[in-house]
């Protein structure tokens, strides 16, 4: 009997969306559109916070590690050596930094003294893919890494001592002399400007040092274990001076957070204003259908059955415009993600069901609701034509 | 006749208009409401940027000191407005006594107010420019006193508390101040020592000079035109680059200012900043182009659906002997009269979405564009008539005989 009654229902249902084919197109259009837009807005947010935080990463080191005090500056901007440093034994910190998820990016320096003409200079030295990474955004005028022989002097020190790309220079260290090429000029607003950049190795060759370091500067992420990360540092290397650079943490924090709530609050707006539409198309074609819903009525049938009737159509209509519009939802937050932060938003298996089942869930709430309208249709006079 | 029939349409299907209208308000409240999100969401994340330290260095060109006095310029520049920070610096070395170790004194701002040229007050100094830093105690205010502000790290090296009195000395002179509190800034200020500027200049003899100067200024991101060397453009070129506010376009109006300075952009600042606000930009563009796409399609779904059932009304219409473009005005005048009230209704409630976003988020209110408002009026005319348009011209193509005979 029940299953009788429902294929009955099924079948009156596919007749009535398939009789008005206009109408029932419209309605997927619409239902479509607006699960595709509850998707893009719940699945997009994921894809722009990644996307975001792979683009502050170039905020470069949010901590520095060193033996003791060695620089001036304000927060993350450094002003310049001010004291002789001590030195970092660099075999044991790769190893720890290597084993520690955490540690994103680790760029050892070694800072020594020299004399240009009996002036003193400072020499940078550093490793090549952490000098690329960190330099990416300097303005560098010729080679922008130096070789053996060569060096990349700084723009401050080079203006200072009117130095030229392919000039030799003579510089003296402690009781050994030595000539570089100066093969580039570099820029960067900070503390490098006043120095000679240099390859490590070729700098702790003069020094007559083996595997050490002046400082590292470190990229630790999420920002959120800083403070973790450090307290841990500090425990397993106490004779370290680490410092963290608040300015940089809490300038990424701010702007995630910011971002973040932007997104969250337009995504509900967009959401309230996405279900308002629906319902107000639903609600449209409940009126077209007044005719329809009090012949229902006047041959018996009575308000729970017909709002069945329209919900079981509400629901298979929600349910096939929620799977369309989520997929190309997908699409499409997939194609905006790749074109304005070039990644993939990872599929996971949680957020799937979730963002399918909050659309589906705004389509048939919004089109549940005018549904009651149909309480208020009195057969005799919608039959009569008022 | 005409006014009377689209009166009497009005009043007999109230709800099918109610609807229609709820539409139109909610769909250009949303286009409104994002639009004018995305016109100030970009500035107000570079003031967001700029909250946490100096995105410009300026330092002597050669070596030796700026002037104080040069400082207070760099807020009359053409872009004065978007500084939101200035801090200047004095460094040297002392002997703190009794701890009788040499630490790095850098005389500065905490927070000094002073007017611009054209009378309005501006805070500068350490604290403005980098939110981030607290200060356990008091900060010293201006730039006078016998008070100094410690760095947490320095303070916990040297055993120092608020209230003690240190003596400090340099090669030139000795002077006593008193510990008002300690600063933590995470960053190279944990150890240094902090006394007002004049107090500085007066322990190390250099009085109205200071070392460097750090600037937080709102810039826009750089892009090819911004990137070019100013020596190579042409006069209207370098106009349009002086007057676009790019980092180096502000750095070198600072310059001309300071006398005998080279103020240059902390690149790695600059490029992240102009990077992240570029992705963010491109990222609320495309959901608020999305939106409006969304908005449109529910709007004119809502109004199709609507004159989808007033096909008899247009047969009956047409059978009374109207013409089809009789039919299109009356009909038209309905879609204008909605485009125009939905439009309307849809601004005002677009743009108080859009301040209590901006209030809710930047806490800042949202100012409003007449643009915004030409845009919601026509987004809105244009669906309500896209909307009419197609079911229209079908209920026309109708023959009235065979729609009325049902």
């Amino acid at each position: 009997m029940i299953v009788e009654r429902l294929r009955w229902l099924l079948k009156v249902t596919f007749k009535s969306l398939a009789r008005k084919k206009s109408r029932t197109f419209l309605l997927m259009i619409s239902l479509t559109l607006a699960s595709a837009l509850s998707t893009v807005f719940l699945v997009f947010p994921r894809g722009a916070r990644m996307g975001l935080g792979r683009e502050l990463r170039a905020y470069g080191a949010n901590l520095i590690v060193s033996p003791f005090s060695q620089e001036a500056g304000s927060a993350g901007l450094s002003l310049g050596l001010v004291a002789d440093s001590g030195f970092l034994n660099i075999k044991a910190l790769k190893k720890y930094f290597k084993q520690n998820p955490l540690v994103k990016e680790a760029n050892f320096q070694l800072l020594a003294r020299g004399y240009y003409q009996s002036q003193p200079v400072t020499f940078l030295g550093t490793e090549r893919e952490a000098f690329q990474n960190a330099s990416q955004f300097w303005k560098i005028e010729g080679r922008s890494w130096p070789e053996k022989g060569e060096v990349l002097a700084g723009s401050q020190i080079a203006k200072r001592f009117g130095w030229k790309i392919g000039q030799q220079v003579g510089f003296e260290m402690g009781k050994k002399k030595f000539n570089l090429k100066i093969v580039g000029i570099a820029e960067s607003g900070s503390f490098e400007e006043s120095t000679l950049l240099l390859d490590r190795e070729a700098l702790s060759s003069w020094l007559g040092v083996n595997d050490v370091a002046s400082q590292v500067l470190l990229r630790v992420e999420p920002t959120s274990k800083i403070d973790f990360f450090e307290k841990e540092l500090k425990n397993d290397f106490p004779e370290l001076k680490i410092l963290t650079l608040q300015q940089v943490v809490k300038r990424e924090e701010n702007i995630v957070i910011k971002v973040e709530m932007l997104l969250f609050l337009v995504t509900i707006f967009v959401m309230v204003a996405t279900s308002i539409s629906v319902a107000n198309t639903t609600s449209i074609t409940v009126v077209e259908r007044w005719r329809e819903i009090g012949l229902l009525k006047s041959i018996g049938g009575s308000n729970a059955f017909v709002t069945g009737l329209f919900l079981l159509e509400a629901c298979f209509l929600a349910f096939f415009a929620s799977l369309a519009g989520f997929f190309l939802g997908w699409v499409l937050t997939e194609a905006f993600a790749l074109s304005v932060f070039s990644l993939w938003v990872p599929f996971d298996w949680w957020s799937m069901p979730t963002s399918f089942l909050a659309s589906f869930s705004i389509v048939l709430v919004s089109s549940i609701w005018p549904l009651r309208l149909i309480f208020r249709v009195e057969p005799a006079l919608v039959l009569k034509g008022q | 006749m005409w006014l009377r029939l689209f009166l009497a349409s009005l009043k007999r299907q109230k709800l099918l208009f109610f609807l229609a209208f709820l539409s139109a308000v909610t769909g250009t409240a949303m286009v409104a409401g994002l639009i004018g999100v995305y016109f100030e969401a970009s500035a107000n994340v570079s003031r967001e940027l700029r909250k946490y330290g100096a995105n410009i260095i300026v330092q002597p060109a050669s070596s030796g000191y700026l002037k104080e006095e040069d400082v207070y310029k760099i807020k009359t520049i053409f872009w004065r407005h978007n500084i939101v920070g200035i801090n200047p610096y004095l460094y040297g070395f002392a002997e703190v006594k009794p701890a009788g170790k040499k630490v790095l004194v850098a005389g500065t701002w905490l927070k000094k107010e002073f007017l611009t040229p054209e009378g309005n007050k501006f805070v500068a100094g350490l604290l403005t420019l980098n939110r981030g830093a607290r200060i356990k105690g008091k900060p010293f205010e201006g730039d006078q006193g016998e008070l100094a502000v410690i760095g947490s790290s320095l303070a916990f090296q040297l055993g120092l508390k608020p209230g003690d009195k240190l003596v400090l000395s340099s090669r030139q002179k000795e002077i006593e101040v008193r510990l008002v509190g300690i600063i933590e800034a995470g960053g190279y200020e944990d150890e240094q020592l902090f006394l007002p500027l004049k107090k500085a200049q007066h322990l190390f003899g250099a009085e109205g000079k200071v070392s460097n100067i750090l600037v937080s200024a709102v810039t826009v991101p750089l892009d090819e035109f911004g990137r070019r060397d100013p020596k190579t453009m042409t006069r209207r070129e370098f106009e349009k680059w002086y007057c676009t506010a790019y980092p180096p376009a502000v750095a070198k109006q600072i310059e001309e200012v300071v006398c005998g300075s080279s103020a240059r952009p902390v690149w790695q600042v600059v490029e992240t900043e102009g990077k992240v606000l570029s992705k963010f930009q491109l990222v609320f563009l495309t959901l608020t182009l999305l939106s409006l796409l969304g908005s449109i399609v529910a709007v004119a779904s809502t109004v199709m659906a609507g004159m989808m059932r007033r096909e008899d009304e247009v047969a009956l219409l047409k059978a009374l002997g109207a013409s089809k473009r009789w039919i299109g005005r009356l009909f038209l005048s309905e879609a204008f009269f909605l485009g125009l009230t939905g439009g309307l209704s849809g601004y005002l409630a677009g743009i108080l979405l859009a301040d209590s976003i901006n209030q809710l988020v930047f806490g800042t209110p949202f100012e409003g564009k007449t643009s915004l408002f030409l845009l919601s009026l026509v987004v809105s005319l244009v669906v309500n008539f896209l909307g009419f348009l197609f079911p229209l011209k079908k209920a026309l193509s109708f023959e009235p005989g065979v729609v009325l005979k049902g």
